[in-house]
């Protein structure tokens, strides 16, 4: 079976858009430095091949110039195996450590 | 003005469509929007430079990042790999066979050797040539010329060990038969240690102090041309990279077509490198330059090609998009 992977920085991208949907800048902003403006469109571009989060690009209003920006929001897998990680790292964390003779 | 439009028309060059959309296209947007809404001058000189960081930071990435590859791609990557070695293979047996058969039978393998040594490194980026332009079709995809420039460097190097490592010590050794060989017929010539090395039987660090010995003994002329000697075993190695990246713009439907491509680009570079030869002994051009003129005048060509047909594109898809 393959099970699906999270890194910590995809990690902390799906955290952060657990509340709401986000820019990248945004996400950069939140992340107070933990996400990088060099690399967060990569990893959620990668992220997006995964299937862990879906994007839109902002409506635009009438006179705006330049491209439109691209707001993120994780979708249901994507929050699943945040809820999974999570679950997983809480039960690591109170399991007592293994012993070797 | 809004910034980041140059390094979108780069990225157009370098990235995927689908890179340049989910990438590109929302860091440039947040560098415009965040350049948009300064008002004072330092703020927006650091938003165009921590922007512009960003932005270069994730076109490299795109750059070196090689998505996973379809079977179109597969296929023409093994069609060119074959048609490469192929001609590889002919080029090859064709520059050693034909002089070899000039010398004695004696020292025949050892010539064969030799000749062979020095075949390779021109036989690497010919076969790269007619490979390329006899094995890809005329729709090259990013990913494929990336890959494609991939194994160009990868022949380079190897072009390189041959020039740097083998040609000096095959050409060497069969010197140094043909003398022995020489002297049990009776030839009664020069002593082996006043025997004089060509520059093609220099290793980099001998051609290195020939150079610095004639040029102290007043000698320029010739230590030009041993300096030029060793920046064209460099610049000879990166041939590859240069006949890829013409051949890897310069595409056409018929396969005739692309074969002439890659003459005409192999007749200039012979050209290119015997003009920058004759210009840098001379004194008309800088050492560097004249050995680097036909990798610089090629990969120069490419570029100039590939965003004159990148603009010719995005003003396509513009009117097609102004059309809908």
């Amino acid at each position: 079976m393959d099970l699906p992977r999270l890194s910590s920085t995809e990690h902390l991208i799906l955290a952060l858009l657990s509340g709401e949907e986000m820019f990248g800048l945004q996400l950069v902003e939140q992340s107070k430095g933990g996400l990088k403006r060099g690399t967060v469109y990569v990893t959620l571009g990668r992220m997006q091949d995964k299937g862990y989060v879906e994007s839109r690009t902002e409506e635009r209003r009438a006179g705006a110039i330049g491209l439109p920006r691209r707001l993120y929001k994780p979708t249901a897998y994507g929050l699943r195996v945040l809820k999974a990680w999570e679950a997983a790292a809480r039960t690591f964390a109170r399991s007592p450590k293994v012993r070797h003779a | 003005m809004m910034p980041g439009r140059t390094l979108h028309r780069l990225a157009t060059h370098i990235c995927s469509a689908k890179t340049l959309e989910r990438v590109v296209e929302p860091a440039i947007a947040d560098l415009q929007k965040e350049y948009a809404g300064a008002d004072r001058v330092w703020r927006r000189a650091w938003v165009l430079l921590t922007g512009y960081i960003a932005i270069v930071k994730v076109i490299a990435i795109c750059a070196v990042t090689i998505s996973p590859v379809s079977d179109h791609e597969r296929r023409e990557l093994v069609r060119a790999l074959v048609w490469s070695g192929a001609m590889f293979l002919v080029i090859g047996i064709l520059l050693t066979a034909l002089p070899m058969y000039t010398h004695s039978h004696g020292l025949r393998r050892l010539r064969a050797m030799s000749i062979l040594a020095q075949a390779v490194p021109l036989a690497i980026p010919l076969g790269i040539a007619f490979g390329l332009a006899f094995g890809l079709s005329a729709r090259v995809t990013t990913n494929l010329a990336k890959i494609a420039l991939v194994g160009a460097l990868t022949a380079s190097t190897l072009s390189l060990c041959v020039l740097v490592w083998v040609m000096p010590a095959a050409h060497q050794s069969f010197t140094e038969s043909a003398l022995r060989q020489a002297r049990s017929r009776g030839y009664d010539g020069p002593a082996r240690t006043s025997f004089q090395k060509g520059h093609s039987q220099m290793s980099v660090a001998e051609l290195r102090a020939a150079v610095a010995h004639f040029s102290a003994d007043g000698e320029p002329r010739i230590a030009r041309r041993y300096a030029f000697g060793l920046h064209q075993r460099f610049s000879l190695a990166a041939a590859s990279v240069a006949f890829a990246s013409m051949l890897l713009v310069l595409r056409a439907d018929a396969r005739a077509v692309r074969g002439g491509f890659a003459l005409v680009a192999c007749v200039i570079y012979w050209v290119l490198m015997f003009t920058g030869e004759w210009g840098s002994r001379r004194g008309y051009l800088a050492l560097p330059l004249g050995a680097w003129l036909p990798n610089i005048v090629l990969i120069a060509c490419a570029i100039l090609v590939a965003c004159s047909r990148s603009s010719r594109s995005s003003r396509l898809r513009g009117s097609l998009r102004a059309a809908r």
